[in-house]
């Protein structure tokens, strides 16, 4: 049957979707600082419209990339991640049914998720990393960070009115957990669990991009 | 009383007459001409009506945004005469090619004082006319009338004639500075032989020209021969990005020649009608191909009051695939006359091995896609939910989703091979057939929808809706047939877009302000849509783009007008 016809349709009920995305970040740590990490995007509410989309050549303006691209461009994400020292057992799914990809890994200590983000930015901005680490975890403290380097509100502004409309319904989870309970957060829309020894923060993607709540976090562990 | 209709006459066809004075200053070897009929339109609107929207004010602000005392209130008070016809045109020589703007001016002073300072500054005075050589564009103008000129340099002519102009060049000038400046001596030059000179052969001569402005047309774009100009343009920009045309003579590659075009506001409709004439060669080919009438079998099988939109498209597939070499062999055999036997092998060939009469049987060349809904679906997602530890757990929830709701009808008299296809994907796991229905066995994740497929009457039917499938198996359909029949059957194409009807299957919660804002008006306003491509006539093609409205407004200028007032808002 026409391949094309079928795309005309599916681009006629493209509008009638918005974008979800989950971005699930999650850190558990032991007590010498080591830990495992895992980042996963659930693109899975989306999951019809991202089908008709991958039906199509490019999508406002973008190139659809093929699901052979995609799996290439994942990998090449984890060897580079691999090849990052301090960084052990990375593991990666990718589902094309349900649009979800994982990355995880464990790590010696935070430096080395530090230097996984550097790997993936520019020489600039790996000096600006430098200065305002994603992730630090002082032992003789206790206190573990959250932190990242960009100027959300600014990048935001560059982004095109249409693809904007990304963020509307996406929203950003992290869990972390230590073996010690924790004894204060510095975040207000991060909660400590019961057993204090993990803490989650839930936001709205678009309350992040305007700067309204952040992902920034201090916590301080107990003595 | 004679006399005094007389002197109404004669002041009318004066006004005509003065109307197309700019005309007789056009020559009559242009290519495109496109012309705003001024009393046309303003037998449509006010001047007012242009003042008091949107586009009006910013124009007027932009007008007064400089001048501290005499404020331009009107767009009629800046100088050019409005109530004249305006008119583009490009016209070409061998080595640079014009875009150029007409307009009647009705205050010289008062235009000159609306220019920039820097252009101002800029403006020489001679005798007749003033000028002003600008960057891109070469402004002249005198009492009565305004002409812009931008000028193109043909890449193609620089490359053929690079010895001779290399002499020209100044020493150490780049080649870029040096192309620039023979394309402005040049477009001078230009300028000052056509700028207020009456033509013995201008347009208002030409009996093509005056016979492609239709009456009430508030503008009319004419083309003199659209095979040619696009043949001239693709050489003119070099061997180096066209080496295939560059190559070739002059051959009318699509066979279109002469094309025009005209735009009406009617009460209850705004459209633009094209006309297309095709070359002698090509009429016959074309008349095989187009000159056939949708299947009734198609046509009726589909409920034409509750359809939300629909495309048709007939044409003789058997004709097609005959004439198909003829036209490989026309069109590229003249771009490559080098290679004109090969390209006739391959023609020949292909006739060799395309049994065109089969092909024809199986895919007739009726084609029909109707979406007929939206229909909500509940769709599974997996999402996180998270314990007293926070440990996280993978649970399915579902969403509701507005999938299309569409049938796709191909015209094909071969049943028992498309029977037997089925047969062989319903042994391959491919579908499932039950009850005369096929279901493809497709995955959610690969398209959205379910899909069905009957064949019968002549038909291949593909559809979403199981339901529609079996009624169509049962041949048990009290459908309305009669509203686009006459539609379908008498246009080798048509789409059709119930555009109220589209937009109220949204739900509005999902609309931002803005859209639902253009939702109000169009629901006030509007009906539908329809673009259509006639069969042949003579050696003509023709198209029209139409909206209908509701017929609110006096027509619908003015309703574009208040479209454009209630967005700007």
């Amino acid at each position: 049957m026409n391949k094309k016809l079928l795309l005309f349709l599916s681009l006629t009920s493209l509008f009638l979707f918005t974008s979800c995305f989950e971005f699930v970040e999650e850190v558990t740590f032991n007590k010498d600082g080591s830990g495992s990490a895992v980042l996963t995007i659930n693109l899975s509410k989306s999951k019809t419209k991202l089908a008709s989309i991958m039906l199509l050549d490019s999508v406002n303006g973008y190139k659809v990339p093929s699901k052979a691209i995609i799996r290439s461009k994942v990998n090449e994400i984890v060897r580079k991640i691999q090849q990052t020292k301090g960084v052990r057992n990375v593991k990666n799914t990718l589902d094309f049914n349900e649009f979800i990809v994982t990355v995880s890994c464990d790590f010696d200590n935070v430096e080395a998720l530090n230097e996984v983000i550097s790997n993936f930015s520019s020489k600039k901005q790996a000096e600006v990393i430098k200065k305002n680490k994603h992730f630090t975890f002082n032992k003789k403290s206790k206190t573990f960070t959250r932190s990242h380097h960009f100027d959300l509100g600014k990048e935001f502004q560059k982004t095109k009115m249409q693809d904007r409309k990304v963020f509307e319904t996406a929203t950003y989870t992290s869990v972390y957990r230590f073996e010690t309970p924790i004894q204060t957060s510095a975040n207000k829309q991060a909660r400590i669990s019961k057993s204090k020894k993990a803490i989650m923060l839930h936001l709205q993607a678009q309350d992040i991009v305007v700067n309204r709540e952040t992902i920034k976090n201090k916590i301080q562990l107990e003595n | 009383m004679k006399k005094i209709i007389a002197t109404l006459l004669f002041l009318n066809t004066f006004t005509i007459l003065q109307a197309q004075e700019l005309e007789t200053k056009i020559p009559s070897n242009i290519d495109v001409l496109i012309s705003a009929n001024a009393e046309n339109l303003f037998k449509l609107i006010k001047v007012s009506d242009i003042d008091e929207n949107a586009i009006g004010k910013e124009i007027l602000k932009d007008l007064n945004r400089k001048r501290e005392e005499d404020k331009v209130s009107s767009v009629a008070n800046a100088g050019v005469n409005i109530k004249a016809n305006a008119y583009y045109f490009f016209s070409k020589t061998d080595s640079v090619s014009y875009h150029n703007l007409y307009v009647e001016l009705n205050n010289k002073q008062l235009f000159e004082s609306m220019l920039s300072e820097r252009d101002k500054k800029k403006i020489q005075n001679k005798d007749n006319y003033s000028y002003i050589e600008g960057r891109s564009a070469f402004k002249i103008w005198n009492d009565n009338s305004l002409l812009i000129v931008g000028g193109d340099m043909s890449r193609g002519y620089f490359s053929a004639h690079k010895e001779r102009l290399e002499k020209l060049k100044e020493e150490g000038e780049y080649n870029y500075s040096f192309k620039k400046r023979i394309t402005k001596e040049w477009t001078k030059e230009y300028v000052l032989s056509v700028f207020n000179k009456r033509f013995d052969n201008s347009i208002a001569a030409s009996n093509k020209f005056l016979k492609s402005k239709k009456k009430n047309a508030s503008a009319t774009l004419w083309v003199r021969n659209y095979g040619m100009l696009m043949t001239d343009l693709f050489k003119s920009f070099g061997e180096y990005l066209y080496p295939m045309y560059a190559e070739g003579g002059s051959q009318n590659i699509y066979g279109v020649e002469e094309v025009t075009a005209n735009l009406f506001f009617d009460k209850n409709d705004a459209r633009v009608l094209l006309d297309m004439s095709v070359s002698p060669e090509m009429k016959k080919s074309f008349k095989k191909i187009y000159n056939k009438r949708m299947s009734r079998n198609l046509v009726n099988s589909f409920d034409h009051d509750k359809a939300l939109a629909f495309w048709s498209v007939s044409l003789n597939t058997e004709e097609t695939l005959k004439q198909y070499p003829e036209l490989v062999h026309r069109m590229y055999g003249g771009i490559l006359p080098k290679f004109k036997e090969e390209m006739e092998i391959v023609g020949d060939l292909f006739s060799l091995i395309i049994d065109e009469e089969a092909i024809g049987r199986l895919i007739t060349g009726d084609a029909l896609l109707v979406l007929n809904d939206f229909s909500k679906e509940e769709v599974e997602y997996t999402t996180y939910e998270y314990d007293k530890d926070y440990k996280r757990k993978e649970v399915t929830k579902t969403k509701e989703e507005f999938i299309p709701d569409f049938t796709l009808m191909i015209g094909s008299e071969e049943e028992d091979l498309l029977n037997k296809f089925f047969k062989l994907g319903e042994k391959h796991q491919a579908v499932e057939i039950e009850n005369n229905v096929v279901k493809f066995k497709t995955k959610k994740s690969d398209i959205p929808f379910d899909l069905y497929s009957v064949v019968k009457n002549d038909v291949l039917y593909l559809t979403t809706s199981k339901t529609n499938a079996l009624s169509i198996v049962r041949g048990n359909n009290n459908f309305n047939t009669k509203k686009h029949n006459k539609l379908v059957r008498d246009n080798s194409t048509v789409l059709f877009v119930d555009v109220n009807a589209v937009l109220n299957k949204i739900p509005n919660n999902w609309m931002s302000k803005s859209e639902k804002e253009a939702m109000r008006f169009s629901t006030d306003n509007l009906n539908d849509g329809v673009f259509r491509v006639s069969r042949m006539k003579g050696n003509t093609i023709s198209s029209e783009l139409k909206l209908s409205t509701q017929g609110n407004k006096e027509n619908t200028l003015k309703l574009l007008l208040e479209f454009i007032n209630s967005v700007a808002k």
